[in-house]
């Protein structure tokens, strides 16, 4: 992750609006990104985003600057989205706990070989849906870790520094999220792709 | 066993996370075992068709707009507020003195 010298810290303390701009131009469009992938609505990233600006604005003179800057934005902006998608689950639904295969399980099964599969039919609607439906089945301590591990594209050490947690837990959780999902995904290509190679 | 370790540790196998001896010895595996090679090949094609299909979204000008409208508020607010403070502390003084 960058780090972000540029932004001048006793500026923003001051509330200098050019320091604070230009902290905003530079961090918005990756903190937008990070909210909605883990909200996965507009309305809620834009609110995601307002609320790590003013957040963060409110606590700057916390700010020891032993992280950078997108470190920091990057964990009130975590926080700022878990909290809103708590509210939206316990008015929808509780989260599901993880379930996987176990290892004999996986090995009494047929393999279908679908990673050949062009990415041109993530065109399909069906196959988006799927994709979006086992993300939203996802829960949130795994969803955050492979939305800034693979989709964000920080390193293990960035990520456990953003959540506080581990490098091994981030490396736990990611194994998790990511055969989770590849498990949804398999059930959908057995189901509609019969034709794919088998072993 | 090496099936069972390619299940447990497919995650840290892609991202070339592990010893290099370990990585070597799961490689020469992979290779040669075609259910190991299509597990692996199917974790690493989940996250690509993730990362195609969750590409970087733009933020939308008129959200980016509301934005610096919030922020221009609050700065506003902080500069009001030391001012206002101060006003405060010194209309109490006053009260307590009389």
């Amino acid at each position: 992750m960058m780090k972000d010298e540029s932004v001048s810290l006793p500026a923003l303390r001051r509330g200098d609006e050019r320091a604070v701009r230009k902290l905003v131009d530079t961090h918005s469009a990756r903190i937008y990104n990070v909210a909605w992938r883990i909200l996965r609505n507009p309305q809620d990233a834009e609110d995601a985003v307002q609320e790590t600006f003013l957040t963060a604005l409110d606590k700057l003179e916390q700010f020891d600057g032993r992280a950078s800057f997108l470190t920091w934005l990057y964990r009130i902006a975590v926080n700022t989205s878990l909290m809103a998608l708590r509210k939206r689950r316990s008015r929808q639904r509780k989260e599901e706990p993880l379930e996987l295969p176990s290892v004999e399980e996986l090995r009494s099964r047929e393999l279908i070989d679908w990673s050949a599969d062009p990415s041109r039919k993530l065109l399909r609607r069906e196959l988006q849906q799927v994709m979006d439906q086992a993300i939203d089945r996802l829960a949130e301590k795994y969803r955050v870790v492979f939305v800034l591990r693979d989709l964000e594209g920080l390193s293990t050490e960035q990520t456990s520094k953003v959540l506080g947690i581990t490098p091994n837990n981030v490396k736990v959780r990611l194994l998790r999220a990511r055969l989770f999902l590849r498990e949804q995904l398999d059930q959908y290509f057995h189901e509609h792709e019969p034709a794919q190679v088998k072993a | 066993m090496k099936h069972h370790r390619i299940v447990k540790e497919v995650s840290a196998f892609i991202d070339g996370e592990l010893e290099e001896a370990t990585q070597a010895e799961l490689q020469k595996h992979v290779a040669a075992c075609p259910r190991c090679r299509i597990y692996v090949d199917t974790v690493r094609k989940t996250i690509t068709l993730y990362q195609t299909k969750e590409a970087p979204k733009k933020m939308p000008a008129a959200a980016q707009k509301r934005l610096y409208a919030k922020i221009a508020i609050k700065l506003k607010k902080k500069k009001r507020q030391p001012a206002a403070k101060t006003e405060r502390a010194g209309a109490k003084s006053k009260t307590s003195r009389r």
